[in-house]
């Protein structure tokens, strides 16, 4: 009776999942991930930049505690000008306002020959480090081109620096809790994948079980139903 | 051969199929195009230069009424050589990003191409059977519907999410490209 109504009402949320919004809540429970198997790698590389925390874990770049790229191979460092906080990976500068704000993810190929190795700073001038030689961009961060005037040692290159342990915790909670949607953990219990891969087998054989029932039911009803007797006189 | 022998082999059969049907469908995923060569197929006789072009809010609305989902990017980064434009954009499919490049020649999709694919499911929309469908095509603007391809695209069983992905892609940037021009 009780996983009768849990199968209902799994059932009907499933049937609202964009009503109700479902798709876009994401699981924080520790003992849920921790189900699911969903571990956390280690942080790859972090920055502080402009007052903020630039740090790259399996693949997803984080500024503070948003993400703001995924498929990222390897940050190379970040650096804040006037204008923008720029994060560098290996092929592509991801941007953001001092205030914070996505401006945009910008791909760096058929710009420099290689992949960055290093970005720093020149005064306001973002310089980049790539197969030997520094490339410095333009004032509104569209082009790059060679500096020849400009020396390995003369720039301000950017360091890494450790994720204190407070927000070390925070980012992980936060890299943890963006895989599995409320919607993903209805339609595992309800199919019962969620309980190793003998709960759907479970789930088709309580559903045999039902369907055995209703018609044995009928049948029993059919076969013991009153029926009408005609009258005697 | 023994008995034994003979279950061992259909065992061990068992598992390779088994093992083979694991890994097709994570083996889908993955770079098939590098950025270098899909500048380079996209403009083989000249060096492109790279331009932006800045969301307002305006152009934002248009985006996420095609996309169906918020845009947070300010400018978008493309290259441009003579008429020719080509664009690198991120489009989640159903849960990772799908890298598309496209190119763009006049008001017309030249070349649209997959070119890193992160699902386990819907791959299918890398192939030229389903990307060629949008060669030539190009914006419509209707009151009633919006921004729109100027033809249908047909979709693939198993890859409707992928295939929205793609679709919404080609329809930004051919709106982007529309834009840029004003």
């Amino acid at each position: 009776m009780v996983f009768l109504i849990f199968l209902s009402i799994t059932g009907i949320a499933l049937n609202h999942l964009n009503d109700l919004g479902l798709n876009e809540r994401y699981i924080r429970a520790d003992w849920v991930l921790d189900w699911y198997g969903i571990e956390t790698p280690l942080v790859e590389a972090s920055y502080e930049v402009g007052g903020y925390r630039a740090a790259l874990i399996g693949e997803r770049l984080y500024f503070n505690e948003m993400q703001v790229a995924e498929g990222i191979e390897a940050l190379i460092g970040a650096v804040a000008s006037s204008q923008f906080i720029v994060l560098a990976s290996n092929d592509s500068l991801v941007l953001m306002t001092s205030s914070g704000v996505f401006v945009e993810r910008m791909p760096l190929a058929g710009q420099l020959t290689g992949t960055v190795q290093a970005i720093g700073k020149v005064g306001e001038t973002i310089v980049l480090s790539s197969d030997e030689m520094i490339y410095q961009s333009d004032e509104q961060l569209v082009r790059f081109s060679i500096a020849r005037d400009i020396n390995y040692d003369d720039v301000s290159w950017s360091v890494v620096s450790e994720v204190p342990p407070n927000q070390l915790e925070s980012l992980y909670d936060v890299y943890r809790g963006a895989d599995i949607t409320v919607a993903r953990l209805l339609v595992d219990l309800h199919s019962g994948r969620l309980f190793t891969r003998a709960g759907p087998i479970f789930i088709d054989f309580v559903g045999v079980a039902l369907i055995t029932l209703s018609i044995l039911g009928f049948f029993l009803w059919f076969k013991r139903r009153p029926r009408r007797h005609k009258g005697a006189g | 051969m023994t008995e034994q022998a003979a279950k061992y082999r259909l065992t061990s059969a068992i598992c390779v199929l088994l093992w083979g049907f694991v890994n097709s469908a994570h083996g889908q995923m993955g770079v098939y195009m590098e950025t270098e060569d899909f500048l380079e197929t996209a403009f083989p006789d000249s060096e492109p230069e790279v331009s932006v072009i800045w969301i307002n809010n305006e152009r934002r609305e248009v985006m996420e009424e095609i996309l169906e989902h918020p845009v947070n990017a300010l400018r978008i980064s493309y290259w441009v050589s003579g008429d020719t434009t080509a664009w690198i954009l991120d489009e989640i499919g159903k849960d990772k990003p799908i890298t598309i490049g496209v190119v763009v020649q006049g008001d017309a999709i030249k070349m649209i191409r997959v070119l890193v694919f992160r699902e386990i499911r819907g791959w299918e929309v890398r192939h030229p059977f389903f990307t060629d469908q949008f060669l030539n095509s190009q914006l419509t603007r209707e009151e009633r519907q919006g921004v729109g391809l100027d033809r249908t695209i047909d979709n693939i069983t198993g890859a409707t999410l992928s295939v929205n992905a793609l679709r919404g892609v080609s329809e930004i940037v051919l709106f982007l490209v529309q834009e840029s021009k004003t």
